[in-house]
């Protein structure tokens, strides 16, 4: 068993680059950074939530930290059942096995990812039949014990997928994730395309069984609510870079960062009282084959400096446990969330 | 009714006619916008709010008929000074009138600008084809009107991007492209149906400053379809609430948010999380799922996921909806004694 704070996942420097081609016999001489020397770390039995506008690299990262991509540069530190640290990063395809059980994934389209030709039942007990884990009848007594566990009636495990709604699917793709008895998941968007009443089901489910298999979550998403609601620490990303990491109230209330400061502005909130004053950023997102120079936000930040434009900021620690990517991350006040207490 | 109306939906019902049985989308729908005003449609997917901005454009595909109800547009004559009452919902859906209508009087966006896109062909053309096809102007004119609508809602260099095809533009951008064509006829409802639901928080910060901003110079009305509360919050007037094609609350957006009184409304609000509050705000879902539109529940459509449900009466009898004394309404027996006589 691990300890209580013990850390399970620590992503040093991690860079993944893919390459450009333009023609087919062509060496390629630009890359899309999509993650660009990121280094995060999860302690055992926590959530850490990455949060991004779209194509600024948190699915790659994602990807990269259950082995889905080769990583090109930077280690994946996986600290075993049995207390061992494996570089993840370095390991080769045959060697990975042992631990594509133990860490998974869940995916957001409820609808394709999962194939329409197989059973609830193959579905769920393929990763037993791959992994030689289990045969014949023991194989159906792990998937219903799974089924259980998610919420679903193990009499339905010879249905199909089309039978089943958007939520009971994505139901099915938390079983196949915990069937493995894993102990870190990967959540890339999990929820987002699901009506509201189901997401809060879902969100629920994955609390009970976070608490009960003492699972660790990488809770990837772009809904800075839902991020709010489950995850222990928060990690802002910008175009391959972390901008920011916090605990949760600290990122939500205290933003360090100009960026996080914008995304938490734009968020529509749920009461017509705070119909509040957006800071709306202008332009959008840079390409990541050519980065801008210095600091990746600064043709969007409004509190941008000259040095802004040269100097690229390193991510460092300003406050107790509270990293920020900003040059002037200590003179700035900048406005996170208020509640109105009522 | 006040003479501000714009818009008149009576009793609408829509139904799709299949061999598996009838899907009853819209059943029964009433809802006023006014000039100006912004409303909005609230429902998870499959309660029909869709369907019922699609009835309003006369849109709605195939198997999918209006079956009764009216669809009233108020335009004023062209002397100003009177209003012609049209029913939409007995225009034949290919008629020289309707046409003159969708894009005219009512323009729609949807959540993925290729809806209304041609991918075939440059953004100016298809803008200019929408203006030519309204108003009497040269190709010249048109075009000049396009570039400066394409700057207007924010797509810079609009001179050089007007020849520009749709795959060349970011979805922001396109999203613009696609908010200038149902807007440079200047119409007096604008439907957006889920407009940003596919972009990302700032730049949906950004598109809907964009349709506020319009509306205010341009004085039209919005009628707002999504599923994002928080949205409504932000942008609504006045709000419907839809549950399985059913309108089951209305209210202004202050009433809605701060006293809701469907318990589906209730539930709604207790789902979603707070931002602001983290895990101090306990989520509590909605039990069970939206039902199978082929077997619709007897008796009030929510009552198998309602916590308040009375046996014996719930499941059996279809509430109707009441009107209260302070304007909104709502469909639920619960409120039977508080009804206006």
């Amino acid at each position: 068993m691990t300890g209580q704070n013990e850390t399970i996942l620590t992503v040093n420097n991690a860079k993944m680059y893919f390459p450009l081609r333009a023609g087919l016999f062509s060496r390629s001489t630009e890359f899309v950074r999509a993650v660009d020397d990121v280094s995060l770390s999860i302690p055992a039995g926590k959530t850490l939530g990455l949060v991004g506008e779209s194509g600024c690299g948190k699915t790659t990262l994602g990807r990269c930290i259950v082995r889905a991509y080769k990583p090109t540069g930077g280690q994946i530190l996986y600290r075993t059942g049995d207390g061992r640290l494996v570089d993840l990063a370095a390991l080769e395809k045959k060697d990975l096995r042992p631990y594509r059980r133990e860490l998974r994934m869940i995916f957001q389209d409820p609808y394709s990812s999962l194939n329409p030709r197989m059973t609830v039942l193959d579905i769920v007990g393929e990763p037993l039949r791959i992994n030689k884990i289990a045969r014949g009848k023991e194989i159906e007594q792990r998937v219903a014990y799974a089924l259980e566990r998610v919420g679903l009636r193990p009499e339905y495990m010879r249905r199909y997928p089309h039978a089943f709604s958007g939520g009971q699917r994505q139901r099915i793709g938390i079983a196949r994730a915990i069937v493995l008895d894993p102990r870190l998941i990967v959540a890339d968007e999990a929820v987002s395309a699901l009506d509201v009443s189901v997401r809060a089901q879902i969100l629920k489910l994955m609390q009970k069984l976070q608490a009960d298999l003492n699972l660790t979550y990488l809770f990837i998403s772009h809904d800075l609510s839902v991020v709010e609601y489950v995850a222990d620490r928060v990690a802002v990303m910008y175009v391959g870079k972390l901008v920011e990491t916090a605990e949760t109230g600290e990122l939500y209330h205290h933003p360090l960062h100009p960026y996080t400061e914008a995304l938490l502005s734009a968020v529509p909130k749920p009461d017509p009282l705070m119909r509040s004053q957006r800071i709306l950023l202008e332009g959008e997102i840079p390409d990541p084959t050519h980065p801008p120079s210095g600091c990746y936000f600064h043709p969007r930040c409004r509190y941008a400096q000259d040095r802004c434009r040269t100097e690229t900021p390193p991510l460092r620690e300003v406050a107790v446990e509270h990293h920020v990517a900003c040059h002037r991350a200590e003179e700035l006040s900048l406005t996170g969330i208020t509640v109105a207490r009522s | 009714m006040t003479n501000n109306t714009l818009l008149e939906v009576k009793d609408l019902r829509v139904h799709f006619i299949m061999e598996e049985g009838t899907v009853k989308a819209v059943e029964g729908v009433d809802l006023t916008i006014n000039q100006s005003q912004t409303v909005g449609l609230v429902g998870e997917s499959g309660c029909g709010k869709s369907v019922t901005a699609f009835s309003i454009l006369q849109i709605v595909s195939k198997p999918g008929k209006i079956v009764s109800g009216q669809i009233l547009l108020h335009r004023p004559t062209s002397d100003g000074r009177q209003t012609k009452v049209i029913d939409i919902a007995r225009l034949d859906p290919r008629s020289r009138e309707m046409r003159a209508i969708r894009g005219g009087d009512i323009a729609m966006i949807f959540q993925e600008p290729m809806t209304s896109l041609s991918m075939m062909h440059t953004i100016g053309a298809q803008i200019i084809e929408a203006i030519t096809l309204h108003q009497k102007v040269t190709l010249k004119e048109a075009r000049q009107q396009t570039i400066a609508m394409l700057s207007r809602v924010g797509i810079p260099k609009a001179a050089e991007r007007v020849d520009a095809y749709p795959f060349e533009l970011s979805g922001g951008m396109r999203q613009r492209a696609m908010i200038a064509m149902a807007l440079v006829c200047h119409p007096r409802l604008l439907i957006a149906d889920e407009p940003t639901t596919a972009l990302d928080v700032t730049t949906q910060a950004q598109i809907m400053e964009l349709i506020k901003e319009l509306q205010r110079d341009m004085g039209m009305s919005v009628l707002l379809i999504t599923h994002d509360l928080g949205v409504i919050a932000e942008t609504c007037d006045e709000v419907l609430v839809m549950y399985l094609g059913e309108v089951v609350e209305k209210a202004s957006v202050k009433s809605l948010f701060y006293e809701p009184l469907h318990p589906y409304t209730r539930a709604l609000l207790r789902s979603i999380p707070r931002l602001g509050y983290g895990r101090s705000w306990d989520l509590e879902p909605i039990e069970g799922m939206v039902p199978d539109p082929y077997n619709r529940p007897p008796g009030c459509p929510f009552h198998p996921r309602c916590t308040e449900a009375i046996p014996g009466e719930c499941d059996t009898v279809h509430p109707a909806m009441i009107e209260l004394p302070d304007g909104r309404s709502v469909r639920c027996v619960r409120y039977t004694g508080s009804a206006t006589s």
